[in-house]
């Protein structure tokens, strides 16, 4: 494991290079977050340009973002709600897929309830195309399903 | 297939390595563009069971219907969130709860959210006590209940004994519940946090020389290391000064808001003394007695009051690095609260000049006015040991401050100090 040689890794960046070719900084306290990238770190060493062949260019500045935020204890409701109000539900699905890939737990979190927020209300269609999943069922097991859901889910006031 | 390599990748939840290895059979363009094209569903069920976690049971089952690999998964979800909000009918509710119970898988639950609303205040008791003791059995970890239930004119709620008896459970929410079990013959054993709102201390079982003994015994506070109060009409008949929270003996994090007592029932003194607090906020108390905060170990203090009726006074044997921020409520500046503003500053300067060996003091105001009676600037004579290096002072820029009455006071702190650095940091 390569050891961190300077010692003041506080004000120390590393340097993030994403699947389609783009280098990205960030500071290594915040890499520190990403448990994937950490690995990186003490394998490759601090000077090298750490490659994330998973992550791209479109999703690693939001992400990164996120950790400058962090590393002040500056996330608080407010800076989430912000965070996300602009991206579309693909979107988030990205950052959480990098999330995920870079082991960064409090992004992981946060994205995950961002995401439940959004598809509570959706349709089971809406559900199937964002989760990629395939529908399976014979057109007869689809309405036998839908029966014994109807019993069971009798008196809730939505509609799905 | 890349589906099936996925899938057939265990039961780690962050399995990076994995996909690594995944893609690495790919052709480097067709990792560029399929990046974007993961496919959720592709995760392990741990994962889906995360997102799935975050939302109500009622939706979670919903994913029954998207694909046969999907029949099941919301079986084992280790969270079940029942809201009574969207069933048009109680016994709607009861029906859908009941059923979740019998068709779900035995694995663990992690966390069980019971919130029952209504019209109706009744709390279904056989329900509720069904709920709580299959989330027992499962190793419930973390429980928030809210049965916005009122102090009277309901029928009585009894909180279920295996709650109490629930060796796993850590975390506790309890909102609106006002049970009549107070004299439950066991308490809770492990928790770690502890939050409640709102909770009825029944006259008949409580004891008036401390009326926090009753929530003592049932929920274990000599394990607990965060607690929060809020809204607790407290009644107090004892002769000395009231210390709760002395036996918190593994207590870091306290927060008390919207507490008071009842008419006379107040001691003279509130004593806050739990051997390792560290943080401690008072939020919109109406305390009319003293506080006393007694912590030996606090870092943070946070004081935020609507009416400032609270004097303080600090018995803190040392000070590193305490911060303590005051804020009051915008509200328009009132004869009547002035006399007891004086009151709160001279009780922090009080606190001040007790803890000389402290060499960095931050305080943050962010009152409407700050004003210091005669009275508080007593002579620096008192302090001429004081070891203070520099005191970082900021005053709220929003509101209105009284600034002859400041310069008052950052000369008293410079006076106060020893050293020829000192510094007053403005902000």
């Amino acid at each position: 494991m390569a050891q961190e040689a300077s010692s003041s890794t506080s004000s120390k960046t590393i340097s993030l290079k994403t699947g389609d070719g783009e280098i990205f900084e960030i500071e290594a306290s915040a890499a520190k977050q990403m448990k994937t990238v950490q690995r990186l770190i003490d394998d490759l060493g601090d000077d090298i340009t750490i490659p994330l062949h998973n992550v791209f260019s479109k999703e690693l500045p939001k992400i990164i973002e996120y950790y400058k935020k962090d590393i002040t204890g500056e996330i608080t409701k407010d800076f989430e709600a912000e965070f996300v109000k602009d991206l579309n539900d693909d979107e988030v699905k990205v950052l959480f897929l990098a999330a995920n890939y870079l082991d960064a737990n409090k992004l992981f979190e946060f994205l995950s309830q961002n995401i439940a927020d959004r598809l509570e209300s959706k349709s089971v269609e809406y559900v199937r195309k964002y989760f990629g999943v395939e529908n399976d069922f014979t057109p007869e097991e689809e309405s036998k399903l839908r029966e014994e859901r109807a019993w069971s889910f009798r008196g809730i006031k939505e509609d799905e | 297939m890349q589906k099936t390599n996925l899938l057939e990748s265990g039961s780690i939840m962050k399995r990076s390595k994995s996909k690594k290895t995944a893609l690495a059979s790919q052709n480097v363009y067709d990792c560029v563009a399929t990046g974007h094209e993961d496919r959720l569903g592709d995760m392990p069920d741990c994962i889906l069971h995360h997102i799935l976690s975050f939302m109500e049971t009622r939706h979670a089952i919903r994913t029954c219907g998207l694909s046969k690999r999907w029949r099941y998964i919301w079986t084992s979800i280790p969270c079940l969130y029942f809201n009574s909000k969207s069933f048009t009918r109680l016994v709607d509710f009861k029906k859908f709860v009941l059923w979740v119970l019998s068709h779900r898988d035995n694995s663990h639950v992690k966390v069980l959210i019971y919130y029952r609303f209504g019209v109706d205040y009744a709390t279904d008791q056989y329900l509720f006590n069904k709920v709580i003791e299959y989330a027992a059995l499962h190793g419930v970890q973390e429980i928030r209940i809210n049965l916005r239930a009122k102090t009277s004119g309901c029928p009585p709620i009894e909180i279920p004994l295996p709650l109490f008896t629930c060796q796993s459970l850590k975390r506790l929410e309890l909102k609106d519940c006002h049970p009549t079990n107070i004299s439950s013959p066991f308490g809770c054993k492990s928790l770690d946090t502890l939050h409640l709102e709102h909770f009825s201390m029944f006259p008949t079982a409580a004891d008036f020389s401390n009326p926090f003994a009753s929530l003592s015994e049932l929920f274990g506070f000599t394990t607990l290391t965060a607690l929060h109060l809020n809204n607790f009409a407290l009644c107090y008949t004892g002769m000395e000064c009231l210390d709760p929270f002395a036996k918190c003996f593994n207590l870091k994090i306290l927060q008390l808001s919207e507490m008071s007592f009842k008419s006379d029932l107040s001691p003279k003194d509130f004593v806050i003394s739990a051997p390792k607090l560290s943080n401690l906020s008072l939020i919109c108390n109406r305390f009319r007695c003293k506080i006393v905060v007694a912590s030996p170990k606090l870092l943070n203090f946070t004081y935020l009051y609507s009416t400032p009726c609270a004097f303080f006074e600090y018995s803190l044997p040392s000070l590193d690095g305490l911060i303590i921020d005051i804020h009051e409520l915008p509200e328009p500046l009132e004869k009547s609260h002035r006399n007891k503003r004086e009151e709160t500053l001279h009780g922090l300067i009080n606190m001040l000049r007790g803890h000389h060996k402290a060499e960095a003091v931050k305080l943050s105001f962010c009152t409407v006015a700050v004003t210091c009676g005669a009275a508080a600037l007593e002579k620096p004579e008192c302090l001429s040991y004081s070891k203070w290096k520099s005191l970082d002072f900021g005053v709220g820029s929003t509101y209105k401050i009284f600034i002859n009455k400041l310069d008052h006071i950052t000369a008293y702190f410079r006076n106060c100090s020893q050293h020829v650095d000192f510094e007053i940091v403005n902000i």
